[in-house]
């Protein structure tokens, strides 16, 4: 894992609040890149004062878009990179994730039948079923051979 | 994360504590299948100390209660916390398995749905 931070500093307000803070993670396509994920978040989520349920859903949100990309994004057994950009501005936690992983959006996989009889229901979906219910807001582009999946979410501070 | 198990007449308790995700839920998968497979009909999953489950961890409890389920066997979760809970409704979870707020009505729910 490696970490990128970029502090931006604006005149004018008290030194807490000033920082409109980015945090650029790379995590190499692996599952035990997981725990690295929820460290980060959990430090990030300290460091802003954000609710415990906020830094729970944004972990879990990118904890499952992170295994579905390890899982189905790439034809090769190689190491690949997968970076997740980290931004709060003006109380929306933004997380871009970006893979050079084959063109998936992962936004139109339908969503499972959670009424039909469990051994009918699709192993996948479940992980998108969650995202969706967690975020506020999803969008996904294909950017020069990369897929970027920005996810949004309203942050309340404690 | 840690399991604890503990038994009940045929039954079996196990106080998950710390996290289920991609990374430990191959761990809590081998400890739930063993306990079926050695025979325990009925399950109840104590989540009272689960601070986070990911979509890998509801895969192996669905999975679980597939199994059981041709043996007569029934599953119970109690005790969630409410990050925990809002995760188990996302998917409503409590459609294939009860969800009870106590472990006193879990074994008690367990019996009478047996």
């Amino acid at each position: 894992m490696r970490l990128r931070k970029k502090r931006y500093r604006v005149c004018g307000i008290s030194d807490d609040e000033i920082m409109a803070e980015e945090l650029t993670i790379e995590l190499k396509n692996a599952l035990s890149e997981v725990e690295a994920l929820q460290r980060m978040l959990a430090e990030f989520g300290e460091r802003h004062h954000l609710l415990e349920n906020i830094v729970f859903d944004v972990t879990l949100a990118l904890e499952e878009v992170l295994t579905n990309i390890i899982s189905y994004a790439f034809d090769d057994d190689g190491e690949h990179k997968i970076r997740i950009r980290l931004s709060l501005d003006e109380g929306v936690l933004t997380a871009e994730v970006e893979d050079d992983g084959r063109p998936f959006d992962p936004l139109r996989v339908p969503a499972p039948e959670l009424s039909s009889p469990l051994e009918k229901r699709p192993v996948g979906g479940l992980g998108i079923h969650l995202i969706r219910g967690l975020m506020d807001e999803l969008e996904y582009r294909r950017v020069r051979g990369r897929n970027v999946l920005r996810l949004k979410k309203k942050a309340k501070v404690s | 994360m840690r399991v604890v198990v503990s038994k009940f007449e045929s039954g079996a308790v196990l106080n998950v504590d710390g996290r289920i995700d991609a990374v430990t839920a191959p761990q809590f998968r081998d400890q739930l299948m063993t306990l079926i497979d050695s025979g325990y009909t009925r399950i109840i999953i104590d989540c009272a100390l689960l601070a986070y489950i990911s979509s890998a961890g509801l895969r192996v409890l669905y999975e679980a209660a597939n199994k059981l389920e041709p043996h007569q066997g029934r599953m119970a979760i109690c005790r969630a916390n409410a990050d925990v809970r809002r995760v188990l409704e996302m998917v409503d979870i409590a459609s294939e398995i009860p969800i009870f707020a106590t472990q006193e009505e879990a074994i008690q729910g367990l019996r009478y749905l047996g």
